[in-house]
C-alpha cells in the first residue's frame, strides 16, 4: 500500500514536471499532466512485488 | 597476486581505451580478446609457478563465470517482443495512445504515459520499445507530418522517452539487467528473485525521466542551440493526423503479452521460470498472429545478449586470474584514505557505469556485480545485508542507465537519431539525471520501504514513509534548483560549459551523501566521506559532457 | 562473386538446421529425448505443410503418420504406468513377502541420475540391499541401507525417516527398490517393453523440468541458427555486429523505407537472411556512405545493399534454371544435367 502511494505522488509529480517541460503550460494541461502520471505511478505499482 | 593487478590493469585500460575510441573494434570483441589476453597470461604465470594442471583450471573457471539465467530470460524476452510485433500488438498500443488523447487525460497526459510506457511494459532492452514507437513518437511534429508539436516539444518528448527506454532494461522482470543483481542478493534475501530491485528503479525511473525532459528543455536546447535539424510548422502547412489502425491478432497479442507479464511476475500457477512462459506466450502470439519462427528471430537484439555473455567471460577470466582479489584490495585500500573512506570508495563506485558508458549496461555490470557482492558479508565485510541491497540498488540503475549516453552505439543515439541531433546532445542530460537524482533516489527507496517487504525471516523492518518522501522531496528539489541555476546562466561557450560542470559538481556531492546517509545512516563522517567520493565520480562525468557539438563531415 | 556460399545456404536451410540440431540434441539430452523427438516430428510436419506446394506433399504423410505414433507411443506408456502406479497405492507398503526368494533388480531416479539396487529377499524378508550403480554421494544411503536388512516391507514413510540426507536420493532408493520387488511379483502388472522404451527416451521426467528445460533448449537452438545463419550469407556476415543504435539513420538522408527505419532495417533483414526484402529496400539507398561513417561497428548501408542484392540475384538465377530444367523434364526433353 505504502509503495501504491509512493509510486501515485512520485508519479504525478513527475507528470506535471514532465507536461511543463513539454511547454504545457496552462493549469488544465499541467492537471492532465498530472492524472498521466498518477496513471503512470498506479499501473507501474500494481505490476510490482510489493 | 601480481597477476591479479595485471589482469585487472588490462581490462580496466581496454574498456576505457574503447571508450575513447583508441581501439575501434565492438566492445564485445574486445572483451573477448581481453578474456583471451587474461587467460594466456594467466596460464603462463600459473604454469611457472603451480605447474601445468593449474592452467587447465583457467578455462573452466572462465566458462563457469557464464550465468546462464539472465541470458535465456533476456533472449526469451526478446523472442516475445519479435512475436509482438509481428503479429501487430505494436500497432495496437498505437491505437491505445490514439484513443487515450480523446480521453480525460489529453494530450499532456497522454505524453506523459506514452514517455513511461517503456517502464510499464519493462521489455529486456529498451531497444525494442525504441524501435516500435520512435517512429512513432516522431510523426507528432512538423515533418513527420501532424504538427501536433514543436520542435522544441519534440526534442523533450524524444528525449524523455528514450531515457525511459533505455532505463526500462532494469526493472524488467524478463531478462532484466536488475535480475543479475537480484541472483547475488538472493544468498541473503529468499524472495529477491522476485524482483528485490524492480521497484526502487522504476520509481527513480519515473522521477528521473521528469527530470530529464527538464534538463532538455532548459539546458540542452541553450547549450546547442544549432545541432537540431529539426524544423518548426511552416506557413499554411496542413496537419495530417493519421488514425492508426491495428489487426484484431495485434490486440490479442497484447492480451497475452500482459498475461504473460502477469504470470512471469506473480507466479500465480506455481514457480515456473520466466523463460517457459516467455516462450509459450511468444509460440501463442505466433500462432494467433499467423507470423513464422522467423517473427521470433527478427526480435533479437542481438548486442544485449552478446555484451551480456562477453561480460560474463571477462568476469570469469578475471576472477581466474585472481583480478577480482586485487580490484578488491585497491577498493579496500580506497576505502582507507581518511578523505574517502567506504561510504566514499561506495560512492565512486556506484557511478563507475554512468563514467565509463558502454553500448549495453550489462557488461560491466556481468563483470562488476560479483565485486559489489564481495563487499557485503560474504567476503570483505564492509556491509551488512541491507546496506548491500541498497548499494545495490543504486548501482544497477545507475548501470542499466548507462547504455543512454553511450557513444559507442549505445541506445541514446536512437533518440539523437529521431532528433535530428548531433551525438552527444542528450549526454549532459541523461548523465545529469542518472548521476544526481536517480541514483541516491534508488537508494532511498530500497532503504525505507523496499528492504521492508523482501527482508530475510527473523528480521523486522519497519517502512520509513516519511524519510523517504523526505528525501524524495530534497532530491528532487536539489535538482530542480541545479538545472534552474544552470539554465540562467547556459548560452553557448566556455563560461556556461563551466557552470554546468559547477552545477554536476555540487548535485554530485549531494548524491554521494545521500548515498552514505541511505547506507551507513546518520553519521557525519560517512556523509561526508559519500559527498567527497560523489564530488570526483561528478568531476569525471561532468567533464565527458561535450562543449560543442561539431556536426561530424560527410566522408565523401 | 563465387557462388557456393548461397548454395551452401539453399541446401541448409534454416527448417534444416533446425532438425539437425534438435536431433543432435535428442541423442545428448538424457531427460528429454522423447520430447526433442517429438518436437522434432512436429516442426518437419510444420514445414512440410508450409512447402505443401513445393514438394512438401512426398513426405508430410509419413512425417504425420510418426508424429502420431510418437504420440501414441507416450499415451500408451504413461496409461501402463498409471496402471502400474495404481497398484503400488493399493498395495503400499509393499510386502516383500509377495515376491519369491532371491535377488531382484530394479532402477529408479536418483538425485544426480539413475540409481540401480538389489535386493536380496529371504523367507518373505528383505535380507539385505545393495547399489549396483548410482551416481549420487554414497553417504546418502549408508546409514539408511543397513536399516532396512530385515524388514518385511518396503515403506515409504520409514524410508523418508532419512530424507534429511537427500530426498531425492532417498526417494529414488524406495522406488527402486519398489521396482525390484514389483516386477517378479506374478499379478502385478508390469510395464511392457515398449513403455519401457518410452520411459528409457523420456527418463520418467514428463513433468515440468522436461518442459522448461525444452523451453530454454528452445531458446538456444533458435538463437544459434539466428546467430549462425548470416555466415552463410556472403558479405552479409557483417551484419551480426550490428547494434541496433540507429545511428545510421539519423545521418541517412533516406531515414525511413515504409515505416521502418533505414538502413538499419537492411542489416536486420540481411541478418535474418531476408534478402528478397533486402533486393527492395537496395534501392533506396543512395550511396552516400554516411551510416558507414557513423556506425560504431563499422555497417555500411551500399556494401550490404549490394551483397544482398548479390545473392538475390544468384538464387533468382538458381531458380529460374530449375523452373526451366523441370519444364524440359515435363515436356520429355533431354536436359544438360541429364546427359551429365
Ligand atoms: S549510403 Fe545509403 S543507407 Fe547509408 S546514409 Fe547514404 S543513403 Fe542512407
Ligand atoms: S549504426 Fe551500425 S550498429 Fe547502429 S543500427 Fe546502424 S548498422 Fe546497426
Amino acid at each position: 500500500m505504502l509503495g501504491m502511494l509512493t509510486f501515485a505522488v512520485g508519479g504525478v509529480l513527475s507528470g506535471v514536471m514532465i507536461a511543463w517541460s513539454m511547454d504545457f503550460k496552462t493549469a488544465r494541461e499541467l492537471i492532465q499532466g498530472g492524472l498521466g502520471g498518477l496513471t503512470v505511478g498506479v499501473l507501474m505499482a500494481l505490476l510490482l512485488p510489493m | 597476486m601480481i597477476l591479479g593487478y595485471v589482469t585487472l590493469t588490462i581490462f580496466l585500460a581496454a574498456m576505457v581505451l574503447t571508450l575513447l575510441r583508441k581501439i575501434n573494434l565492438p566492445v564485445q570483441t574486445v572483451l573477448v580478446l581481453v578474456t583471451l589476453v587474461c587467460l594466456a597470461i594467466g596460464a603462463i604465470v600459473k604454469g611457472f609457478t603451480e605447474g601445468a594442471a593449474a592452467i587447465l583450471t583457467l578455462p573452466n573457471e572462465m566458462m563457469g563465470g557464464i550465468i546462464l539465467h539472465p541470458v535465456t530470460a533476456l533472449l526469451a524476452g526478446l523472442f516475445l517482443a519479435g512475436a509482438l510485433n509481428a503479429s501487430g500488438g505494436f500497432e495496437a498500443f498505437k491505437v491505445l495512445i490514439a484513443k487515450l488523447q480523446k480521453s480525460p487525460l489529453g494530450l499532456a497526459g497522454t505524453f506523459v504515459v506514452l514517455i513511461n510506457f517503456p517502464m510499464i511494459t519493462s521489455l529486456p532492452c529498451g531497444r525494442i520499445m525504441a524501435a516500435a514507437l520512435l517512429p512513432l513518437l516522431f510523426a507528432f511534429g512538423s515533418e513527420g507530418g501532424m504538427n501536433l508539436l514543436t520542435k522544441s516539444q519534440l526534442i523533450v518528448l524524444i528525449g524523455a522517452f528514450a531515457r525511459n527506454a533505455f532505463g526500462s532494461c532494469g526493472p524488467s522482470p524478463i531478462g532484466g539487467v536488475g535480475q543479475i543483481g537480484e541472483g547475488f542478493l538472493g544468498s541473503h534475501f529468499p524472495t529477491a528473485a522476485d524482483g528485490i530491485l524492480r521497484a526502487p528503479q522504476a520509481f527513480s525511473l519515473m522521477i528521473g525521466t521528469a527530470l530529464t525532459a527538464l534538463f532538455l528543455k532548459m539546458i540542452s536546447r541553450r547549450l546547442y542551440p544549432d545541432s537540431c535539424s529539426l524544423r518548426d510548422k511552416r506557413e499554411g502547412e496542413v496537419d495530417a493526423i493519421v488514425v492508426p489502425q491495428a489487426p484484431l491478432a495485434g490486440y490479442a497479442s497484447l492480451v497475452i503479452f500482459v498475461a504473460a507479464l502477469i504470470v512471469a511476475i506473480f507466479q500465480p500457477f506455481g514457480k515456473v521460470p520466466v523463460q517457459t512462459v516467455l516462450v509459450i506466450a511468444a509460440i501463442a502470439i505466433i500462432l494467433i498472429g499467423r507470423a513464422g519462427i522467423e517473427a521470433l528471430m527478427a526480435g533479437i537484439i542481438l548486442l544485449p545478449v552478446s555484451a551480456m555473455v562477453a561480460g560474463f567471460m571477462a568476469a570469469g577470466a578475471l576472477a581466474a586470474t585472481n583480478g577480482f582479489d586485487a580490484l578488491g584490495q585497491v577498493l579496500g585500500l580506497l576505502a582507507k584514505v581518511p578523505v574517502l573512506g567506504v561510504a566514499g570508495m561506495l560512492a565512486i563506485f556506484v557511478q563507475i557505469q554512468t563514467m565509463i558508458p558502454l553500448s549495453c549496461s550489462r557488461i560491466l555490470t556481468a563483470a562488476l556485480v560479483p565485486v559489489l557482492f564481495l563487499f557485503g558479508p560474504a567476503a570483505y565485510g564492509f556491509l551488512t545485508w541491507e546496506q548491500l541491497a541498497v548499494v545495490m540498488a543504486a548501482y544497477i540503475i545507475n548501470a542499466t542507465t548507462s547504455c543512454g549516453p553511450s557513444p559507442l552505439g549505445g541506445g541514446g543515439m536512437m533518440g539523437e537519431g529521431q532528433m535530428r541531433v548531433e551525438s552527444g546532445y542528450i549526454k549532459g542530460a541523461y548523465t545529469f539525471t542518472v548521476m544526481a537524482a536517480m541514483t541516491p533516489l534508488a537508494a532511498v527507496y530500497m532503504k525505507f520501504l523496499n528492504l521492508v517487504n523482501f527482508a530475510a525471516p527473523g528480521e523486522a523492518l519497519t517502512a520509513n514513509i516519511g524519510a523517504l518522501g523526505g528525501f524524495v522531496v530534497l532530491i528532487v528539489a536539489i535538482n530542480l534548483l541545479a538545472i534552474r541555476l544552470m539554465a540562467r546562466l547556459a548560452a553557448p561557450g566556455d563560461k556556461p560549459y563551466f557552470t554546468q560542470v559547477g552545477g554536476f559538481l555540487a548535485t554530485g556531492m549531494f548524491a554521494g551523501m545521500v548515498l552514505a546517509l541511505s547506507t551507513f545512516g546518520l553519521h557525519v563522517i560517512p556523509a561526508l566521506q559519500g559527498a567527497f567520493g560523489g564530488l570526483l565520480a561528478a568531476l569525471w562525468i561532468a567533464f565527458m559532457v561535450p562543449k560543442k557539438l561539431e556536426p561530424e563531415p560527410a566522408p565523401f | 562473386m563465387k557462388t557456393w556460399a548461397p548454395l551452401i545456404e539453399d541446401r541448409l536451410t534454416r527448417g534444416l538446421r533446425l532438425a539437425i540440431m534438435v536431433g543432435a540434441l535428442a541423442l545428448l539430452f538424457p531427460r528429454g529425448r522423447f520430447y526433442a523427438l517429438l518436437a522434432l516430428a512436429v516442426l518437419l510436419l510444420a514445414h512440410g505443410i508450409v512447402h505443401w506446394r513445393r514438394g512438401g506433399k512426398r513426405y508430410v504423410g509419413a512425417i504425420a503418420a510418426v508424429t502420431v505414433a510418437l504420440f501414441v507411443a507416450l499415451v500408451y506408456a504413461n496409461v501402463q504406468r498409471h496402471k502400474v502406479e495404481s497398484y503400488l497405492e493399493h498395495h503400499r507398503p509393499l510386502a516383500a513377502s509377495l515376491a519369491p526368494d532371491g535377488v531382484h533388480r530394479g532402477a529408479g531416479p536418483g538425485n544426480n541420475g539413475p540409481l540401480t539396487v538389489d535386493v536380496k529377499v529371504t523367507d518373505g524378508k528383505i535380507e539385505r540391499v545393495d547399489l549396483v550403480e548410482h551416481r549420487d554421494a554414497v553417504y546418502a544411503f549408508d546409514d539408511v541401507l543397513p536399516a532396512l536388512r530385515g524388514r518385511a516391507t518396503v515403506d515409504t514413510q520409514f524410508l523418508a525417516g532419512f530424507v534429511f540426507r537427500n530426498e531425492r536420493s532417498i526417494v529414488g532408493l524406495g522406488a527402486a527398490m519398489e521396482d525390484a520387488l514389483l516386477k517378479v511379483i506374478f499379478d502385478a502388472p508390469h510395464l511392457d517393453a515398449a513403455s519401457r522404451v518410452v520411459f528409457f527416451l523420456t527418463s520418467n521426467e514428463g513433468g515440468r523440468i522436461t518442459i522448461n528445460a525444452l523451453a530454454i533448449l528452445f531458446i538456444v537452438l533458435l538463437a544459434f541458427d539466428y546467430t549462425f545463419g548470416p555466415t552463410l550469407r556472403p558479405g552479409l556476415g557483417q551484419s551480426l555486429n550490428c547494434y541496433n543504435c540507429q545511428a545510421c539513420v539519423g545521418v541517412c538522408p533516406v531515414k525511413q523505407v515504409g515505416g521502418d527505419p533505414f538502413p538499419m532495417i537492411m542489416v536486420l533483414e540481411a541478418r535474418l537472411g531476408n534478402v528478397e526484402r533486402l533486393a527492395e529496400l537496395a534501392k533506396y539507398c543512395v550511396g552516400c556512405g554516411r551510416c558507414a561513417a557513423k556506425c560504431p561497428v563499422g555497417n555500411s548501408g551500399p556494401s550490404i545493399a549490394s551483397a544482398g542484392y548479390l545473392v538475390w540475384r544468384e538464387r533468382q538465377r538458381r531458380e529460374q534454371r530449375r523452373r526451366e530444367h523441370e519444364l524440359r523434364t515435363l515436356t520429355g526433353e533431354r536436359t544438360e544435367v541429364d546427359r551429365g
